[in-house]
């Protein structure tokens, strides 16, 4: 039997739930309550009196929602894809490496995710004009791989690091060519890795805004929902803005209520050998 | 015998360290080959480069007359049971020992067939829907074996593969291990740093040391007539013992003899001769000798007093020491040993003769 929880630890979990989920909250009302409960009052209402589906409908109407969302979806899907493609050899080959080496590797890749945005985005923008990238799905998603893929081989190599090399050798014996041993054993033993890191990898491309702002700046009708929803916050739309987050929000819910077992440090450690 | 495999001047090395050094072996046709050795000693490297999983650094491996060293290890044919079975986690039993069917891409009904005939004789037939995690070792071991079976592959390497089953399972497993083997008349090459199981598996022991093969023979033979000291020393329940030749006569030489007759371990060494009781089993009898005084200028004598070794060693008689005899002894009595049989070794520890006496 585990001892006693402190009751402390129940109302602490409590209120700093209730902190994390106000700005939720407030998103809800805007979006779901009439705007002369909110923006029309000084103290807002902080209880749903009458609920509302105009403020959607009508948001959907006055700006352009689905087209940004689309693209949205379509270059995180395109960078979490990316991110498998590129992140599951690297992840492979660089497990195969001495820790000492790899973690090294590993240290590199990450060097950047610690420079400031802007100092990567903006010469990258200058290649992708040239390349003629600039205001597409692609440069943006090429973009936002670069922010990515560090976690998503860090992430995959500790997967393929906690199987024993012997089950590895253990195809060859069994006379399995590369292809099978990867597509009959590896894959499918790395598959909660992999899974996390497509995950993680999506969200992050969901949610970014700094390389999608520079790679893809010029139509607001062409750029991903955060730099939409940027645009509607600088014209004061609010009521939009708001309902626009709500909306960017629900996918980010649904992937993690569904994958939250996995969401767990062990996974997320890389399997690191200190 | 037939030659199946034979190991031409083998070397591995891992940067500096020669794991595999100058190795010549020759496996007989259809022969239970133990590789017996300390551990660090290349056995489980010698299963590894033999399946290709490992380069050679030099040599050849020569397998029905032609030369695998350069195959790759789907290409050669061998099967191996890796010491922790390394089974598909991701499959069920069955899954796992018809994959190397399936890589071999043999029709269906052929890979049912054949699973489940080496299921039957292996007696997992009831487990292979589950998945091997569930498994308990003895299950394990058993899907492993299966997996190697099946394939019906040229020679079987076998890396400790009882060392993970607790000792009770180990045992009734060494014995089917031995029966399935001498029924499908396969070759076995089977890694252990088990005495026990070198001495109740196998046809003929090869004795690793530091890379090489020191000695090959079976394992009555290497415990009678060890070929070196180092061989006598580590063969056996109990070490070797060993006097300096030098005591009884001979030029710059060893005597060893083993418990056939007398045992004369490194026991503690105590202060005087203070103990002697009975062992486990009636006719042993254990006797401390610690005093050099006391007990300077014991006999070896052999049963008929026809010839006398003396030794007044001191370092020799500083050691517990086993005696087969109805006879009690007294502390402080003078002990006399019958050297029933004993091996000859030169300065360098090789064997110059075995001896045995009448």
């Amino acid at each position: 039997m585990p001892g006693k929880t402190n009751p402390l630890i129940y109302i602490v979990v409590v209120l700093l739930a209730l902190l994390f989920f106000y700005p939720f909250w407030v998103l809800f009302l805007i979006a779901f309550v009439p705007t002369r409960f909110t923006f029309g009052l000084i103290y807002p209402l902080q209880f749903p009196l009458e609920i509302t589906l105009s403020n959607i409908v009508n948001s959907f109407y006055q700006v352009d929602l689905l087209g940004p969302l689309i693209r949205s979806l379509e270059v995180a899907f395109i960078v979490g894809g990316l991110a498998l493609l590129l992140g599951i050899p690297a992840g492979y080959g660089i497990a195969k490496l001495t820790t000492r080496i790899s973690n090294r590797i590993i240290a590199f890749l990450f060097i950047i995710n610690m420079m400031p945005g802007l100092v990567i985005a903006i010469p990258i923008s200058l290649y992708f004009y040239s390349a003629h990238l600039e205001n597409t799905v692609l440069g943006v998603a090429l973009a936002q791989e670069l922010v990515v893929l560090p976690l998503t081989v860090f992430i995959i190599m500790g997967g393929f690091r906690s199987l024993p090399r012997d089950l590895e050798n253990q195809a060859r014996v069994d006379g399995a060519p590369l292809s099978s041993t990867f597509a009959r054993i590896l894959l499918p033993l790395v598959r909660v890795p992999i899974l996390i890191a497509f995950i993680l990898s999506w969200m992050t491309s969901w949610d970014e805004f700094t390389y999608a702002f520079i790679v893809a700046p010029i139509v607001p009708t062409d750029s991903t929902f955060p730099v939409a929803l940027y645009n509607y916050v600088t014209r004061d739309l609010p009521l939009q803005s708001a309902t626009f987050a709500l909306v960017a929000t629900i996918p980010v819910i649904i992937l993690v209520v569904v994958f939250q077992k996995y969401l767990k440090g062990q996974y997320l450690s890389g399997g690191l050998i200190g | 015998m037939n030659v199946k495999m034979k190991y031409e001047n083998v070397y591995k090395y891992y940067r500096s360290s020669k794991i595999l050094n100058k190795l010549d072996l020759e496996i007989y046709d259809g022969e239970f080959l133990v590789v017996l050795g300390p551990s660090g000693t290349g056995k489980t490297t010698l299963l590894r480069v033999t399946v290709g999983i490992e380069d050679l650094t030099a040599g050849k491996i020569i397998m029905d007359g032609v030369d695998i060293s350069k195959l790759p290890p789907n290409k050669r044919n061998i099967a191996m049971v890796f010491q922790n079975y390394a089974l598909y986690p991701n499959m069920t039993a069955y899954q796992n020992i018809a994959f190397p069917l399936k890589m071999a891409r043999k029709p269906r009904s052929e890979i049912r067939k054949k699973v489940s005939e080496i299921s039957e004789t292996l007696k997992i037939a009831e487990v292979l829907e589950k998945n091997v995690t569930l498994l308990s070792g003895g299950q394990k071991q058993r899907v492993a074996l299966a997996r190697a079976l099946v394939r019906d592959p040229k020679i079987f390497l076998l890396d400790e593969p009882l060392s993970n089953l607790d000792a009770r399972v180990r045992v009734v497993a060494r014995t089917e291990l031995k029966k399935i083997q001498k029924e499908l008349g396969h070759t076995f090459v089977y890694v252990t740093h088990d005495q026990s199981e070198a001495g109740s598996l196998s046809d003929r022991v090869a004795i690793l040391r530091s890379g090489r093969i020191e000695q090959i023979g079976t394992y009555e033979e290497l415990l009678d007539e060890p070929s070196s000291t180092w061989v006598g020393d580590f063969i056996g329940d109990h070490p070797m013992n060993f006097i300096d030749g030098e005591k009884f006569g001979l030029p710059k030489g060893t005597i060893g003899f083993r418990d056939s007759w007398a045992t004369i371990g490194d026991g503690e060494i105590s202060g005087t001769v203070e103990l002697c009781q009975l062992g486990e089993e009636s006719y042993h009898i254990q006797c401390s000798l610690g005093s050099s005084e006391s007990v300077q200028g014991t006999d070896f004598v052999d049963e008929d007093n026809s010839s006398q070794i003396s030794a007044s060693t001191t370092d020799f008689l500083r050691s517990t020491v086993g005696v087969r005899s109805s006879k009690k002894y007294a502390v402080g009595e003078r002990i006399r040993f019958h050297l029933e049989k004993f091996n000859l070794y030169d300065s360098d520890g090789k064997l110059i003769e075995s001896v045995k006496s009448k």
